[in-house]
This record gives structure tokens, sequence and C-alpha cells, in this order.
């Protein structure tokens, strides 16, 4: 009995090894290029690790970006749980960072109430802009790709029209990047930076460790909690590994996946909390895209799992700065780290076939 | 409004659309092989760059194409082997393979042409036919080419026909996989022609005309959704549901007191509890 365990704990091991094997031959691939550059790789890696983790203040700024990463990713972890490609995610967060900085605009509240009531504005924008493609999913059949690949460009422009135009808090004549309203100060994201100096962890002035962080960990616990804890998130679960056999246990397929994708919406309503709240302070269209796609591979990396997130945001993230490193000490260039970032999920992609393939002929062959 | 001007904006008109309906041509291909192409995208970024470092260091547009067109074959081989090989879920490798293709781009860019989003300006163009890319032209024998291949030959019916019901079409002895592969390269080298034809898209624009510019990657999916609706009306499309893991439907559920096998048995063993599948038909959790 213990021996069969023992050999079904490898069995799950070897089916758990794919992001690390995919991972360290990305980075095999990335030390190759660095050598085919005429570079020395000793000198790479010790730039990467000065440039990431050297210190407390390189290690808090990795956990800084994490954070947004962290949200796309969960965001989009759910939605493939429940088995729907939410690849909106982009339009969600332009959408939602932007009715929660109208709500940091012009909603006069205490603070205590304020920063509340912002997230949820956030959310709740986030999810409106996932509404119409997921009932479209569930009524009509449109698949959710194309949907919400459309009303990216629909809320990224949507969003674009409106600042610049009625909701600009621009001056007439001041010329300087199309942007809304100063936030008031009540819905300021503030730092965390006293809190963990008083822990001993020496964040420096110029790292952001906000709100936001609070945020984002609350949304992993409470996502966590939903998908392992609750008949909500069983049923979730169901849908995504088999619709056909959820519809046919009684789930109501169409309602779970709506709940999902408009859950997986108003995270992604978050994502831009960090930007908007913390660092700059006003809305603009310039805040950072792409992160809503990056979100998809962080969540594939983690199998989709919230806690597996945390660890591949921060992979994300270490990626980021590792780029810069190289870019700054030798000839690599940052964008290398796309490439990287790619073939990793491919390398992970593949070997996770090749590692369930593998399993189940040991199986077999163990059952004889 | 005078004829000149009528022809010329339909000419532009057919020279704007090109790149996209070049792409929607091998999004056709590899969808009707079954294969969902959302790299298509990340493909057309990098053939962009090719076409130029091609033109300029063979001296001739026509290498420049063919080089492309390789890469594009090249691209779509990755796609192919993660997809069709390893049956990795479409969209998952389409996804990482834009991510890829980004990165790629940008890199070939800096290393080749010292700069990470343009390239040096192209002197060597296609000829110019009542004043637009000549290559835009093409687009219409190479429309009525596909069609009479996917219609009307022996390998397009294949191919459709493993687009359709691969299970079906490998009793009949032919060969999914070749057929797929095929599907997704072609696709992958339609998408090399295209770009190129005068560059992608409106930003992806000048790869042709000049030079070659990176694009934000937020702002280039529509082409994406471009195709899928071009090749089938969304009702029809046959990946109704494309789970990242996919449903056994090949083990029979026994449905009954016994435990159920089959897609089930992941659910519990995800650590909730139990997964059954009750007579009266619904799932219960223990």
């Amino acid at each position: 009995m213990q021996a069969r365990k023992r050999k079904v704990y490898k069995y799950v091991l070897l089916e758990q090894a794919a992001p690390f094997i995919g991972f360290i031959a990305s980075m095999i691939v990335l030390l190759a290029i660095v050598i085919g550059m005429r570079e020395n790789p000793g000198k790479a890696i010790q730039s990467i690790y000065k440039f990431s983790m050297s210190n407390a203040a390189k290690l808090a700024a990795v956990l800084s970006i994490s954070i947004p990463y962290y949200l796309s990713g969960l965001s989009i972890a759910i939605a493939f749980r429940a088995g729907v490609f939410n690849i909106g995610n982009e339009g969600q967060y332009f959408f939602g960072g932007f009715i929660g900085a109208m709500a940091g605009i012009y909603l006069h509240l205490p603070p205590a109430i304020h920063i509340p009531v912002v997230v949820i504005a956030a959310m709740v924008g986030g999810a409106f802009w996932a509404l119409i493609p997921a009932v479209l999913k569930a009524t009509r059949g449109v698949h959710e790709v194309i949907t919400t690949i459309m009303f990216n460009n629909i809320g990224i422009a949507l969003v674009n029209y409106l600042v610049n135009g009625p909701l600009s808090g621009m001056k007439k004549g001041v010329s300087l990047e199309p942007q809304t309203k100063k936030i008031l100060a009540t819905a300021v994201f503030g730092k965390l930076n006293g809190f963990f100096s008083s822990i001993g962890w020496k964040v420096p002035d110029y790292v952001y460790l906000d709100y936001s962080l609070v945020v984002a960990l609350i949304m992993g616990v409470l996502v966590w909690f939903l998908l392992f804890r609750t008949r909500q998130g069983f049923e979730i679960r169901a849908v995504g590994t088999s619709i056909d056999v959820s519809r046919y246990s009684g789930i109501k397929v169409n309602r779970v996946q709506i709940g999902a994708f408009l859950l997986s919406g108003a995270i992604a309503g978050l994502i831009g909390l960090q930007e908007i709240f913390a660092i700059r302070g006003f809305y603009t269209y310039n805040i950072a895209s792409g992160l809503g796609f990056d979100g998809i591979a962080i969540s594939l990396i983690a199998k989709n799992h919230p806690v597996g997130v945390v660890f591949s945001s921060l992979l994300f993230a270490f990626l980021k700065q590792a780029g810069y490193g190289l870019q700054l000490s030798t000839k690599v260039p940052n964008s290398v780290t796309y490439a990287i970032q790619g073939l990793m999920i491919l390398f992970i992609v593949a070997i996770n076939a090749i590692m369930i393939r593998a399993v189940r002929a040991l199986r077999k062959k163990e059952a004889g | 409004m005078d004829f000149s001007f009528l022809l010329y904006f339909i000419v532009k008109g057919l020279e704007i659309s090109s790149p996209i309906a070049f792409a929607s041509l091998g999004g056709v291909f590899s969808e009707r092989g079954g294969v969902v192409n959302i790299a298509l995208e990340g493909i057309m970024g990098v053939t962009a760059l090719t076409l130029v470092w091609g033109a300029i260091y063979f001296q001739s547009i026509w290498m420049g194409l063919i080089v492309a067109m390789v890469t594009g074959v090249l691209m779509g081989l990755i796609h192919a082997v993660v997809t069709v090989t390893f049956k990795v879920d479409h969209i998952v490798s389409g996804v990482a393979i834009n991510v890829f293709t980004i990165g790629l781009s940008r890199f070939l860019c800096q290393t080749w042409f010292g700069a990470e989003t343009q390239s040096k300006i192209n002197p060597y163009l296609f000829v110019k036919l009542l004043d637009v890319n000549s290559l835009a032209f093409w687009l219409i024998p190479i429309t009525a080419l596909c069609w009479f291949i996917i219609n009307k030959t022996v390998f397009g019916l294949r191919l459709r026909s493993v687009g359709e019901n691969p299970e079906a079409a490998d009793t009949l002895g032919v060969n999914v996989t070749v057929m797929r592969y095929t599907g997704v390269l072609i696709s992958g080298a339609l998408c090399g022609q295209v770009d190129n034809g005068n560059g992608g898209g409106p930003r992806i624009h000048r790869a042709c005309r000049s030079d070659f510019r990176q694009v934000e990657p937020g702002w280039r999916r529509p082409r994406l959704a471009t195709f899928r609706l071009r090749g089938h009306l969304p009702n029809t499309l046959r990946i109704e549901d494309p789970h990242p893991e996919p449903v056994r439907a090949d083990v029979p559920l026994r449905v009954g007191r016994g435990r159920t096998r089959g897609p089930c048995r992941k659910v519990e063993s995800a650590g909730v509890g139990r997964a059954e599948l009750r007579e009266g038909g619904g799932l219960t959790q223990r």
C-alpha cells in the first residue's frame, strides 16, 4: 500500500514537472542567445541577478511589477477553469480602470469608504465589459474569442475618446499627454513601504508597493476559496473539464459560464489599479498595455491555479527585470524576454503533453 | 466624382485590404484542416520583418517574398508541431507563438537593423501598378486558386474532411496528421506572402513600402477575428468549446452506483471530494 502510494506520488511529480523543465529549457535558450551574440554568459547571469534580486529594493521592485501580472493571470485562470477563453482582459482593464478612476475623481467620500468604492467600481466596469460577450456566448453561441477581441478594440477606442473628449481634465492650450482630472486625495492608494520597513524589509520610496497588493492578495484568497471550497467553484471546474458531463449531470452550464466570465472581467478591471491610483494619480489611455495578453501566458504556466499564478507572475516580473538588466550591461536587447516568455509557454505545454503521455504509458505498463 | 478617382479608391481599398485578406486565406486553410490558427497574428509580424531583411540582403523584393514565406512556413511548423503532434490546445499555442514572435521580431530587428522597432528603408519595392503595390492584385487570382483548391481538388476535399471529422477521415485512409500539417504550413506560407503585400494592416503597413515598424501588441488583434469570420459563420465554428484540457470522449461514462470514469475523475482528484454521477443525474459533491 505504502509503495503504491509512493508510485502515485512519482506520477504526480512527473505530471507537475513540466513548468520547471520548461523554465530551465527556456533559460538554456536564453543563455544560448547570449553566447550567440558573443557575450559572456557569466556576465549575463550576474547582471540578471544584480538587476532582479541582489538586494531588498530589487526584490521589492519585482514584487511590485508582479501585482498587475497576478491580477491578470488570476482573471484568466478563472475563465479558463470554466472553459471560456476570455481574451478580452485588455479591454476589460482599460474600461474597468476607467470606471474606477471616474469613481475616484467625481465621488466625494471619506477615505475609508472611498478606496473600497473605487475598487468595486473598477470591478463593476470590468465585469460590464465582459457582460456582452458572455451573454452572446451563452445565448447565441457566438465564440467568445471573437467577441472579446472585438471588445478590446471597442473598449480602448471608447476610453480613448472619453479621455480625449468629454472627460478630459486638460486645460485648453496645454499640450501634454491626454488625461483625466487628478484623482481625489481620498482615493489615491497609499504605499505600504512604511509597513514593510517596520517588519525589516527596507523598501525604498520609488518602489510602489501600495494597497493594490492587498487587493491582489484578497482576490487571490477569494478566488482560491471560490474555486476549491464552494459548490459554485466545483461547478466552474466541472464545466471547464467537460461541458457535456456537467450539462448531463444537471449543472446550468450557461449560468456558470456567464458567472465565471463576469468574475473574470471583474478581476481584470483591477489590473490597472496600481498604475492609475498609485503611480500616476490620473487616468490616461496610455496606461501599460498588453498586460491582458501576458495574463494568458501567466495563467497557462500556472496551470490555471490561483496559487500557481503567484509564482508565475513573480516569474514574469523577474523576467522583465532580467531583460532590463541584460540590456543595460550586455548587447542583448530587452525584447529577448518576450521571445523567452513565448518559448517558455510552448515548452511547457509541449512537455506537459509528453509527460502526460509518458505517465499514461507507465501506468498502463504497471497495470500489465 | 470622376472615374479615375473611383478606380483609385477601389484599387487603394484592394491594397489596404490585401494583407488582411491574405492572412485570412491562410486562416481558412488552417481552419478547414481543423486547426485554429491564432498565431497568424504573430506570423505576420515576423514575416513583415523578414521580407524587408530578405529584400535588402538579396537586393530583390522577390527574394524577400520567398524569405518571408519560408519564415511563415517555419512559424507554421511550430504551431503544427505543438497542436497536431502534441495535441496542445490550439489557442494556447497560438497565444504562445504570438508572444514569442513579438519578442523575436523585435530581437531580429535589433540585431539586423540596430533599432528595435524600425528597420532600414527598403529600396527594393514591388512594381507599382495603377499607383498601388502590384502584389495587391495577386489577391484576386490567389483567392480564386484557394477556392479551387479547397472546393474542387482531392486535396481540398481531404483537408475539409479532416477538419470536419478527423476520426471518419482517418478510417477512410486519410492521414490526418499530414493533412493538418499541410493546412497549417500553407496558412503560414500565405501569411508570409501577405503581409508583405504591402505591409499588414494599418500599422505594419509600411513593411513593403519602405520599412518595418513594430506594432503595439494590443492593437493588432482585429485581423484574427477577420479571418475567423471570413471562413465560417460563428455558429458553424467547429471548435465550440476549446477546453484547456481536451475532453476524453473516448472513455465511456458509466452511470450508476459506481464511480464515474472519464472526465469526472479529474474533478475528483483535484481534492474537493468525490464526484459521482447518480442515477438521478446530479453531479454531487461529498
